[in-house]
């Protein structure tokens, strides 16, 4: 039964493969169609994997290894072409397949009217087909494989508008930030064959807790290199800037590839290698730091954008800042059900800013929009599902599984104070940007008259209203998550912490944030009357206490503003991109002197010969 | 007799000039020539070694050089005449159609 | 007196059968007419039986002409890879010539007498055989690079390579000297038994012999700082000597140099090991950078195959049988995605536009998907994306290197790769990305076809079923 896996990874290639080459001559829905069969066709097959593995004890549900057949063979390494089934692989692929075959669907509407549907819809088979591999593989050889095909795929999806400038340095840079990071994981290859003479997940996690003491100088650094990868891939300070820039490609992929899939494969990866941070308290610190700061960093800077899409984009960043935090308090299965809760929301947020985009004509500024729920019902109500769900709104799925990892954050194993007061400052803002994107887009009157908003159709309102039935009920899954991934953390079940002090400032917190946009936003003077009738207690409340507004103003909103444009203006732009914007000057600087020293004389390559046979004969006498 | 190290220092003199005629002169005849004086070169080593060794193959060597450097005169020649007749120079800085 | 050395002329098979065949093209030639086409038959039909007649000695090693000539299993896989390679330039040719009007007689029995050279070459364990080896196959290429007579390009190419290759020639022949002269000896086994006796070892002699013969192969491999020929050199030679150079005597060159080095001077090993590692970290980088800015496909091609050289000197680096199979497998697989990616280059070409910017290739993944694809597995697999050739080739050579404990060197080498993503994914952007400019008119002939299937089967099946020909490899 298991053998049935690998056609896990064999549809979407096929679909990638045929799409590509006779795209040009597949009618266009039929392309579009036959793509989503392939995904259906993936999640399918993993559901079976997943009756399978319920057809056996928890303990035995690890390490199912399928080997097609042994790849490289040389002297003291083989390498098979295998796959690893087991909960984890399967619980990622069921988000990677299953949110991945909506979005698909949705696609097809989205995407009708572009020239190049099939060239589309053949890349987003190569996607799923990518994150497959870096889901099942069961080595780290092929987890990079994965790691790098992603990558291209996204490179692909980002600048599949190629006649658009940005697109294409957009996707430029994501490419060389995801780059380094693939760097970093291989050079983390490298040293774990060195310690353990295998790449293999079973040996290495077999061996690693005898291998290392904690905090080890190599286990130190070989974390360390995986986290290089693992911050690039999922968009974490400092190698964070390329994920706003990405959402230049069409909003199917952001929701696909930004949002739902690609951009949490560094908490799976951290998931996955629990065995090796494990033994790395310092690295689990760190890991957590990182996660919380850019929770907020992220967090604030959302605050103050006014394209929609971006402003979904730095949640995007600072959701996944909470899943890190989660895995590096310790507490893995938290990460990971926060993980599939965040692919349900986060995909029904882009996939509905889609539907507005789409509705909107391709207008992307909120600050144009406006009273949107008579004309897109469907969207309104399920993009206020996915806001809840977003600002951790008690009983949405994104409040179940954002209280699990503030509870973790100050109880789990390295949690503490620290982590917790920023975790509950990062809720908070979730709330505050979430509702300000909200009350803009859809609240109060239009403020482009001409503007023709509609609804759209069928097709792409129905994974809508599916994701939105996933984001309201996700989070009962809770239970069955962490009980399900429990062999693969070492039978480890997140404690659940009843301290109903921290419960409260958290839901607080989230609340306050929904509270504050609703105080801003929806008090403008058009807005007056649907704030009063909508929240007519709270209105009235802030109402009454005159300053409120200019005293929200000059205590929040102007610092947070400031904090969030100073991140984007002096860190980012001037620290970040500078840097990597700097490296490739210097590339093509080196490469122009490369070239220029060509120049095209024979006396000069003679003497450059000479040259450089008397200065190896030099190095040679005085080495 | 005269001491093998003589024959060295004069064999390593003249391939030096051989190698500053190629760095310095422009004709590509010229630079050819020179390319053959450091051959030539070669060949004062290998029969001097041949000669304190007390051996063949050194001499056999030599041989297989001048056969050498006999037919690569042809070739250089004919590649010298088939340029000149394109371009009518053999000033090796104007030969520089492509570069960077 | 000179004792007569045994006469083994058995092993020199694919020599001689090659040499004849090489005379009955020049002499069948004279007598056809306008239609050459039988020239392509003979020829081929030459390198065949050479191939085949390079097992007419089974029992390897055998070691002949008083231990210069030996044919093993490296030199008889070199054989099939020279074999191989000079087929497809001879096959790659037939187009080529018909439109740019080159005369083809001598052109074709060029090809094979390199050929010739490059299997003297590649089982020569004598100074003096090498030499010829080299100087056979300089002699033809220099001829190949300037055949288009009334081109300038293709003048000033064979003049460059010319002139650079005898000045070369001039410190390869002084390093051999040198080591004659230190050990006595031209004989490879001979020269690394002299070098086992210390007061051999320690002449100073020696370190300028082996700088010298680095100086003379490193031009020979393209490696930095002798490289300077090669893209000039690439770019105005004919392409598809281009494309046999690229492979086949570069080929040639490394086996020599892997033999040299590692059975003529492991004494030495600490000294030529840091030089050489050096040598190919310096020319990875130059050939990679240097592509990063290139505009001509093959310009930027020869740039790639600079940092070729640098992966494959880490073969030698890495010395023992796991380097040697490494060093074989990364040839072949070279050979294969060399000439896919040239033949594609040809074929984009007209008479009298040869099409040769990156801009001419906007848009063929459009206008001619499965060319696209193609020439995107190609140049793939030269970057070293998994699952082709190239991923195994350079795979292996990091493994060889790694066991021997370079790790830095293989990091280096990694970061490399990386790096040559940037140029080889930039051709396909070109080619996926952009809008067509020109029109395509692509006459696809049997003959080209049948070298790009044979291509991409060779880049795939390596790729995905390394194991077979890694065996063959593995002595």
């Amino acid at each position: 039964m298991y053998s049935l896996s690998w056609l896990i990874l064999l549809l979407p290639l096929t679909g990638f493969l045929s799409l590509s080459w006779f795209g040009k001559r597949f009618p266009k829905l039929l392309g579009g169609w036959f793509a989503c069969a392939m995904v259906g066709g993936a999640f399918l097959v993993t559901l079976l994997m997943l009756a399978q593995l319920y057809s056996e004890s928890p303990a035995d549900r690890l390490n199912h290894v399928q080997t097609l057949y042994p790849w490289i063979v040389s002297e003291g390494f083989s390498l098979n072409l295998s796959i690893l089934i087991d909960p984890l692989s399967v619980f990622m692929l069921l988000i990677v397949t299953g949110v991945g075959f909506l979005i698909h669907v949705y696609s097809i509407g989205y995407m009708h009217h572009d020239k190049e549907f099939n060239r589309f819809f053949a890349y987003m088979n190569l996607f799923i087909f990518a994150m497959s591999v870096l889901v099942l593989a069961a080595d780290f050889f092929f987890l990079i494989v994965g790691w790098a095909l992603v990558g291209l795929a996204s490179y692909l999806l980002i600048g599949f508008w190629t006649e658009k400038k940005s697109a294409v340095l957009a996707a430029r840079k994501a490419f060389v930030m995801n780059v380094i990071g693939d760097v970093g994981m291989l050079i983390a290859a490298f040293m774990i064959f060195e310690h353990f003479g295998s790449l293999n997940y079973v040996d290495v996690f077999k061996a690693a807790p005898t291998a290392f003491f904690p905090n080890d100088d190599s286990i130190l650094l070989i974390t360390f290199l995986l986290l290089v990868g693992a911050f690039a891939k999922s968009a974490q300070i400092p190698l964070h800037t390329w994920l706003p820039d990405a959402m230049e490609g069409p909003t199917p992929v952001s929701a696909l590839i930004h949002a739902a899939t690609m951009v949490t494969a560094g908490v799976y990866l951290v998931a996955r290698c629990n065995a090796l941070f494990t033994m790395a308290p310092f690295t689990m610190y760190l890991i957590a730091s990182v996660g919380v700061i850019t929770a907020i960093v992220a967090g604030s800077i959302g605050m103050v954008q006014y394209d929609i899409k971006r402003v979904i984009a730095y949640s995007t960043m600072s959701q996944i800042g909470f899943m890190f935090l989660a895995v590096g308090v310790g507490v893995y299965s938290v990460g990971m059900f926060h993980l599939m809760t965040h692919a349900f929301f986060k995909a029904l947020l882009f996939l509905g800013a889609g539907s507005v985009i789409h509705g909107m004509a391709d207008e992307q500024d909120i600050r144009k929009m406006g009273g949107l729920r008579y004309a897109m019902p469907i969207t309104f109500i399920t993009f206020l599902i996915a806001s809840l769900a977003l600002a951790g709104f008690p009983l949405t799925a994104g409040f179940f599984s954002k209280e699990e990892i503030v509870m973790n954050a100050y109880h789990g194993q390295y949690g503490n104070f620290v982590f917790w007061g920023l975790a509950v400052i990062a809720v908070g803002m979730t709330g505050f940007y979430t509702f300000r994107l909200f009350f803009y887009t859809f609240m109060g009157k239009s403020r482009t008259p001409e503007a023709k908003p509609h609804e759209s159709p069928l097709v792409m309102t129905a994974p809508l209203m599916i994701l939105a039935g996933l984001s309201l009920l996700g989070g009962f899954l809770g239970p069955w998550v962490h009980s399900f991934l429990s062999p693969v953390f070492g039978g480890a079940v997140p404690m659940h912490h009843d301290d109903a002090m921290l419960e409260i400032i958290a839901v607080a917190a989230a609340m306050g944030g929904i509270i504050a946009a609703v105080a801003i936003y929806m008090t403008g003077k058009d807005q007056l009357a649907f704030a009063k009738q909508m929240l007519a207690p709270i209105y009235e409340a802030l109402y009454n206490k005159y300053y409120i507004d200019e005293i929200y103003d000059f205590l929040i909103v102007k610092p947070v503003k400031a904090i969030g444009k100073f991140m984007e203006e002096r860190a980012e732009k001037l620290g970040i991109d500078f840097s990597v914007d700097e490296v490739g000057r210097q590339v093509r600087e080196v490469s122009r002197g490369i070239s220029i020293w060509q120049s095209g004389k024979v006396r000069i390559y003679a003497l450059n010969m000479v040259a450089g046979m008397v200065t190896i004969l030099l190095f040679v006498i005085f080495m | 007799m005269v001491p093998l190290t003589h024959y060295l220092i004069f064999s390593a003199v003249l391939f030096s000039i051989g190698v500053l005629g190629v760095l310095i002169r422009r004709n590509a005849i010229v630079v050819f020539m020179c390319v053959e004086i450091m051959l030539n070169a070669v060949n004062v080593s290998l029969i001097a070694f041949d000669r304190y060794l007390n051996q063949h193959d050194g001499q056999i060597f030599s041989f297989m050089v001048m056969c050498v450097a006999a037919a690569e005169v042809s070739v250089g020649l004919a590649i010298v005449i088939a340029l000149f007749r394109n371009k009518a120079t053999v000033n090796l800085d104007e030969i520089n159609l492509m570069k960077w | 007196m000179i004792a007569a050395p045994e006469i083994d002329l058995i092993s020199l098979a694919p020599v001689l059968v090659l040499s004849v065949f090489t005379m009955l093209v020049m002499l069948i030639d004279l007598f056809v007419g306008k239609n050459k086409s039988v020239l392509v038959f003979v020829a081929l039909t030459g390198l065949l039986l050479a191939a085949v007649s390079s097992f007419a000695k089974t029992d390897w090693p055998v070691s002949s002409f008083g231990g210069s000539y030996v044919v093993d299993h490296m030199s008889v896989f070199f054989t099939m890879i020279f074999c191989l390679s000079s087929g497809l330039a001879i096959l790659l040719s037939v187009d080529y010539n018909k439109r740019e009007n080159i005369r083809v007689g001598e052109y074709y029995s060029l090809i094979m007498f390199c050929t010739v050279g490059m299997i003297i070459l590649a089982s020569s364990t004598d100074l003096i055989m090498i030499f010829l080896g080299i100087e056979i196959v300089s002699l033809c290429l220099y001829v190949l690079a300037g055949i288009r007579r009334g081109d300038t390009r293709s003048n000033e190419a064979a003049l460059k390579y010319f002139l650079l290759g005898a000045f070369a020639t001039g410190f390869l022949l002084y390093g051999m000297t040198l080591l004659y002269g230190a050990t006595g000896t031209t004989k490879l086994a001979g020269i690394a038994e002299a070098l086992s006796h210390a007061e051999v070892l320690s002449q100073p002699i020696l370190v300028m012999g082996v700088v010298l013969l680095i100086a003379g192969f490193g031009f020979k491999v393209a490696s930095v700082p002798f490289h300077m020929w090669t893209p000039d050199v690439y770019q105005g030679a004919p392409t598809p000597v281009t494309a046999f150079m690229a492979v086949g005597p570069k080929a040639a060159a490394f086996a020599a140099f892997f033999r040299v080095f590692t059975t003529a001077m492991p004494e030495l090993a600490p000294t030529w090991e840091v030089l050489l590692s050096i040598i190919a970290v310096t020319t990875m980088f130059v050939g990679n950078l240097g592509a990063i800015m290139q505009t001509n496909i093959k310009r930027l091609l020869a740039y790639s195959s600079i940092s070729h050289a640098g992966y494959i000197l880490i073969a030698i680096i890495a010395k023992g049988s796991l380097a040697t199979s490494a060093l074989l497998f990364y040839m072949l697989s070279y050979t294969f995605m060399t000439f896919g990616a040239f033949s594609i280059v040809i074929l984009l070409g007209r008479a009298g536009k040869e099409n040769l910017e990156l801009e001419d290739y906007s848009g063929l993944g459009f206008k001619a998907p499965l060319l696209g694809l193609a020439m995107s597995v190609f140049l793939l697999s030269l970057g070293g994306l998994p699952p082709l050739a190239g991923f195994v080739a350079k795979f292996y050579i990091f493994q060889a290197a790694l066991n021997e404990g370079y790790v830095i060197l293989v990091v280096l080498a990694v970061l490399n790769s990386a790096i040559s993503l940037y140029y080889y994914l930039k051709v396909i952007v070109f080619m996926y990305m952009k809008e067509p400019k020109g029109d395509f008119q692509i006459s696809l002939t049997p003959i080209t076809l049948i070298i790009i299937i044979i291509g991409l089967i060779g880049t795939v099946q390596l790729g995905l079923f390394p194991g077979p020909v890694i065996s063959l490899a593995h002595p």
